[in-house]
């Protein structure tokens, strides 16, 4: 919609004045820009024609702000621009990466993987507990927070009351598209998430429903070497045997990956600032040999 | 007006094409008049992977959809399914937003965009749930010219998939299809009417095949007769009085 640098957005109802400095992202039903607020702030802004989607996520985006898990949200407003009505509203602008870009050259170590799941687990665990299934799972929805070493969840436009119909989703992480299930949201479909998340990130690339099975991806796991306790637990959570994230992370968090236990007691940040650091200390890695 | 709108239920009717039509009326007009009598009509254009199709093409896909007051979109035929879940699925709460903002606007005398964003939580929330448990009834007026070929089969699974992902909403859903061309001699027909059974839509649209040309405009005159067969009591009363009950 915007394209111009230093282009004003003005809030129709709140009359506050944010400068555009970059798009960081466009997706299914708007777009993101970075922004500089009244305050000399820096803000992420999402901004969309649709209104439900943007006045829902807005919502989601403030029950769960004291969780950390997801951006810290302020304004909710409207913009009028040639005649034509937006909406938008500006939360925390998250300085680090996404998944997909840590993933890139496929350099985590194994250990990192397995930490990055058991803190998701954590996150959408509590989630959960409300009531809520986070259905879009993604890569790109998965935000390395690098000034607050935490994992971050961006997009809360996918979180649905369990029992409901789930209406985002991404194919490669959706059971129904598997046929391993309905897409009604429920503790199961939400571990059916992590537990592809986790398979694809093993495999170091993306899985294609309609080009795979999931039998075979249990075969694939198999041939990996990694403990046999794993293949039943992501077993069980692809089958929908498995119902509660927090047997998940138990599961997860025990296994013993190069001599050392995950769980070992460490708290999510201190475990993602492990991660931020092998991410980093890779990224400078790959940075050294394409040179 | 509003003679199908009015039974309380969604009605849309989605023509997906990889042309231009060649035979019979304009399309365009076709689309205006449904739309007169209160369907929604919304088309998917795909995308052919040869590069073929031309401005033209463009032109009146988008004209329909114009027309129809309903949604285009452009999609490789790997992506039908998924394209068409997000179209039904759009345009149900588009139609409902519409609804919601008339009679919002003939109760508290406002324009639902006028309201403060912070006190549109409560009509969101109703949009989202009506959306889900309001009966929804779909045309998927599909194109079954030459230029299908290659692609009636992954088409004719992705009918299949909307009706498997319909079936978890908690208000009924029905799909028709109609194939222009027709079985036969016909320039369309309806190879299944309305119905909420997978297999038997499975099992009625497997005769279709490709082959002829494209008779995009019969084929959404004969969706709105389809329509208007089916028009049954109406519930707009409830409706009324559900958006007052969550608005007051
Ligand atoms: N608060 C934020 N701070 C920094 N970057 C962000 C923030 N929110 C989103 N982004 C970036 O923008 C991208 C797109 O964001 P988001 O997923 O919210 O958009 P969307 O339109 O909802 O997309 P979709 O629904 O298709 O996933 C993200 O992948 C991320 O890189």
């Amino acid at each position: 919609m915007y394209s111009n640098k230093y282009d004003i957005i003005t809030g129709k109802w709140t009359n506050k004045r944010y400068m555009l400095l970059k798009k960081l992202g466009a997706g299914g039903i708007g777009e993101i820009y970075l922004v500089q607020g009244p305050d000399m702030r820096l803000y992420a802004l999402k901004l969309s024609t649709d209104m439900v989607s943007i006045t829902k996520e807005y919502k989601y985006l403030k029950k769960f702000g004291d969780t950390k898990h997801f951006p810290e949200v302020y304004e909710l407003d409207d913009l009028e621009k040639k005649g034509k009505l937006y909406h938008f509203f500006t939360m925390e602008y998250i300085q680090g990466y996404t998944l997909k870009q840590a993933m890139k050259n496929n350099l985590l170590s194994i250990k990192a993987k397995f930490r990055i799941i058991c803190i998701l687990t954590k996150m959408l665990k509590v989630l959960n507990d409300y009531g809520y299934v986070y259905t879009d799972l993604k890569y790109e929805n998965i935000m390395i927070d690098r000034r607050n070493n935490l994992l971050r969840l961006v997009d809360a436009g996918s979180i649905t009351e369990i029992g409901r119909i789930v209406k985002e989703f991404t194919p490669m992480y959706d059971r129904a598209s598997w046929g391993k299930g309905t897409r009604i949201a429920d503790c199961s479909y939400q571990l059916f998430t992590l537990a592809l998340l986790f398979l694809s990130m093993l495999f170091g690339r993306n899985l294609d429903p309609d080009k795979e099975k999931i039998e075979q991806l249990i075969k694939g796991l198999k041939r990996l070497p990694l403990p046999h306790r794993l293949n039943e637990v992501i077993k069980k959570s692809l089958d929908g045997r498995l119902r509660d994230c927090s047997i998940f992370y138990n599961e997860i968090s025990s296994i013993r990956v190069d001599g050392l236990k995950l769980h070992a007691g460490l708290t999510a940040a201190l475990n993602a600032a492990i991660i931020m650091l092998t991410v980093s200390l890779l990224l400078l890695g790959t940075i050294f040999v394409y040179r | 007006m509003d003679l199908i709108k009015g039974s309380g239920e969604i009605k849309q009717i989605i023509v997906i094409t990889d042309g231009r039509s060649n035979i019979g009326g304009s399309p365009i007009e076709a689309a205006a008049r449904a739309n007169k009598l209160g369907a929604v009509v919304s088309t998917i254009a795909i995308i052919n992977n040869d590069g073929s199709g031309d401005e033209r093409d463009i032109e009146e896909v988008e004209g329909i959809a114009r027309a129809g007051c309903g949604l285009c979109e452009y999609t490789h035929i790997e992506n039908l399914g998924r394209t068409m879940k997000m179209m039904t699925q759009k345009t149900a709460q588009k139609t409902i937003e519409q609804i919601v903002s008339r009679q919002l606007k003939s109760i508290v005398g406002v324009d639902m965009q006028a309201l403060e964003p912070n006190s549109r939580f409560k009509i969101v929330d109703f949009i989202e749930k009506y959306g889900d448990s309001i009966n929804l009834k779909c045309i998927i007026a599909l194109d079954t010219s030459g230029s299908m070929k290659n692609k009636l089969d992954t088409a004719k699974k992705s009918l299949y998939d909307l009706m498997e992902s319909l079936k978890y909403r908690q208000g009924k859903s029905s799909i028709a299809v109609i194939s222009y061309p027709g079985v036969g001699e016909q320039a369309c027909s309806v190879v299944c009417d309305f119905t909420e059974d997978s297999a038997e839509l499975r099992e009625r649209i497997e005769i279709m095949r490709a082959g002829g040309g494209t008779p995009t405009g019969p084929a959404i005159d004969m969706a709105v007769r389809l329509m208007l067969e089916e028009v049954g009591p109406s519930n707009q009363g409830r409706l009324v009085e559900e958006i007052e009950s969550c608005y007051v």
